[in-house]
């Protein structure tokens, strides 16, 4: 399964440098290389500064969020938990919409030290923000209660949102379109700036996230039983936390609003290799980023030379999937 | 190498559920622990566990539960839970299996069968875990249990069952398979600590027996010396009435005036 993933990953991912708004042809670019030849200005631009940072941020981005939803579902016990749960997406929203909106109030030097940056680092940021406030209320005597962190992520992000609706309520039309597209994500703006600062933080969180296989595995039996035989529970919930904290915010923060990844893919999986979360994480990672990658080109290419907000196309094509798996299941959730 | 229970006190909250329990268990014999709904029996097997903060002492093969690590307490008891649930679709053989992943016997994955097999669900291996019966599912786990624990003694010493009502959900040809597993891991050398509300098994495997009652121990000893009219009936706060298996010493509890009530009904 790995490996069929890893190449299809490989088949869809060269692919997607060839596909774009304008005719720029991959393969005659890479016989320029191989002949030694110069590339056109136009070539390089598009497939260097353009489709190549995006191929690499869709992978990133597609793992992160594929990863963080079987994590959350492994550490909530719940097949419908999504990485939103830990208030990152909530957080976010809210770090997003406040810079998008109050950009012009910042101070000088804040704008020099982040320039275009700020919508992504205050992303990020109100991301980390609300899932260590929601880790804080939930934990007590080095105990965290999942319940508990369940209920208050959903009363902070009624809060996020209602604190967003005040921002969305003074914003002016430009502004308001900003968040509105924010919302709906976008591999739009990527650039080796946004690889490389989103790129580690990802990849560090997948690979460690990767290893909690065996942990949620334990946790599948109870919280209890998973502590009976031997396995050190505080630390696979501290380790789950904070990687999808990490994974996500950094996704968010580069792509905006992408659903139905990190709740799709995991089910997708379950149904071919099991519940058993070893393999499940790892394969995640590869479908998130191959799904994310081919829902791009799709975004891409469907009304070009205009380009759909990726969410759209995640959404469309995901709610139906998903609905077809739970009906598939007899509705058999248990919550 | 035994498990020594010292000024134990458990509370939830403001509420004193346990309140200076002492008592003390051997590998080798099955104690049984009994009392009434809400007397402190199944907070005391969680403390035991580790599951829970206390006050006093745990002493189990020589560590304070409280500083032990999950993985060394994994390597010398397993915990058979109340009741159990399962967040995914696993089969019955993999829920055996991930008892032994945390690394406590992860090299005998063949134990996974003969645990199954020692509970009597040869052919369950590939059975959904959530499709399974009530009593199914508890055998189940006591196989994941014995997996992880499978050698009663070993070099670094005995090794000790913990279960909380093991048989509450079978019938009575299962509760009699489970019961004599448990003496038998007993007998091997092996400790079992048993939460039990059938007061008659209690009397027919038990080799100790501890009454509870509001949160302190209320008797200790065989159950030929505690097992007593005067006991169980301050304990469960109703008349009772304990009985000689013929030939033997073996125990059995009725209700006081069992002939009467029974008689009243015809």
């Amino acid at each position: 399964m790995h490996l069929w993933l890893s190449v299809a990953l490989i088949v869809v991912g060269i692919f997607s440098l060839t596909v774009g708004a304008t005719e720029v042809s991959l393969g005659s670019a890479l016989w320029k290389v191989v002949q030694g030849e110069a590339l056109t200005r136009m070539e390089a631009i598009v497939l260097w500064d353009i489709r190549a940072p995006r191929l690499a941020l869709g992978l990133m981005v597609g793992a992160a969020l594929a990863m963080s939803g079987a994590v959350m579902q492994g550490l909530f016990r719940n097949p419908l938990a999504d990485p939103g749960l830990v208030g990152v997406s909530a957080g976010a929203g809210l770090g997003a919409i406040t810079a998008i909106v109050l950009a012009g109030l910042a101070p000088m030097w804040l704008a020099l030290a982040v320039g275009d940056q700020l919508v992504p680092v205050a992303a990020f940021l109100g991301g980390w923000a609300s899932t260590l406030l929601l880790y804080r209320v939930s934990t007590r005597r080095g105990r965290t209660s999942v319940a508990t962190m369940l209920l208050a992520g959903i009363a902070l992000g009624a809060l996020a949102g209602a604190l967003s609706g005040v921002l969305v309520y003074i914003s002016d039309d430009r502004q308001l379109r900003d968040l509105t597209f924010w919302g709906l994500g976008s591999l739009g703006g990527a650039n080796w700036t946004k690889v490389l600062t989103a790129g580690p933080i990802i990849m560090v969180s997948v690979v460690v996230a990767a290893s909690l296989g065996r942990g949620l595995n334990g946790l599948a039996l109870g919280e209890a039983t998973a502590a009976h035989i031997g396995l050190n529970v505080q630390w696979i919930k501290n380790t789950a936390i904070l990687t999808v904290a990490a994974a996500t915010g950094a996704a968010v923060a580069v792509s905006g609003g992408i659903g139905f990844i990190g709740i799709v893919v995991p089910h997708l999986l379950r149904l071919g290799t099991g519940p058993d979360h070893r393999p499940l994480l790892i394969n995640a990672s590869l479908l998130g980023a191959l799904l994310l990658v081919l829902a791009d080109m799709i975004a891409r290419v469907i009304i070009a030379p205009a380009e759909l907000p990726i969410g759209i196309v995640t959404a469309v094509l995901g709610a139906p999937v998903f609905l077809w798996i739970l009906l598939r299941q007899h509705a058999m959730v248990d919550l | 190498m035994t498990l020594s229970v010292h000024n134990l006190s458990v509370r939830y909250g403001r509420k004193t559920v346990i309140d200076g329990l002492e008592f003390e268990a051997r590998p080798g014999a099955l104690l049984a622990i009994v009392g009434p709904n809400g007397s402190g029996k199944s907070t005391l097997i969680k403390a035991i566990c580790g599951d829970l903060p206390y006050e006093g002492s745990i002493v189990f093969n020589g560590t304070e539960v409280a500083d032990a690590r999950p993985r060394d307490l994994a390597g010398v008891r397993g915990v058979l839970p109340q009741a159990s649930t399962l967040a995914f679709p696993f089969h019955a053989i993999e829920v055996v299996r991930i008892g032994l992943s945390s690394g406590v016997g992860a090299d005998h994955a063949d134990r996974a069968h003969a645990a199954m097999a020692r509970v009597g669900l040869t052919g369950y291996a590939n059975r959904y875990y959530q499709e399974l019966s009530g009593g199914e599912q508890q055998r189940v786990q006591l196989a994941r249990v014995l997996a992880q624990v499978w050698e009663p003694v070993t070099a670094d010493g005995p090794r000790w069952l913990m279960l909380d009502e093991p048989v509450s959900s079978l019938d009575i040809a299962h509760q009699l398979q489970i019961m004599t597993i448990a003496r038998d891991f007993a007998q091997a050398g092996g400790g079992v600590v048993a939460v039990m509300h059938d007061l008659n098994l209690t009397g027919l495997f038990a080799d100790h027996v501890l009454v509870m009652a509001e949160g302190q121990a209320l008797a200790t000893g065989r159950p030929v010396d505690v097992m007593t009219d005067v006991t169980l009936s301050r304990a469960y706060g109703c008349d009772l009435q304990v009985n000689t298996v013929p030939q033997s010493v073996t125990p059995f509890v009725l209700p006081h005036n069992a002939r009467a009530a029974a008689s009243k009904r015809v």
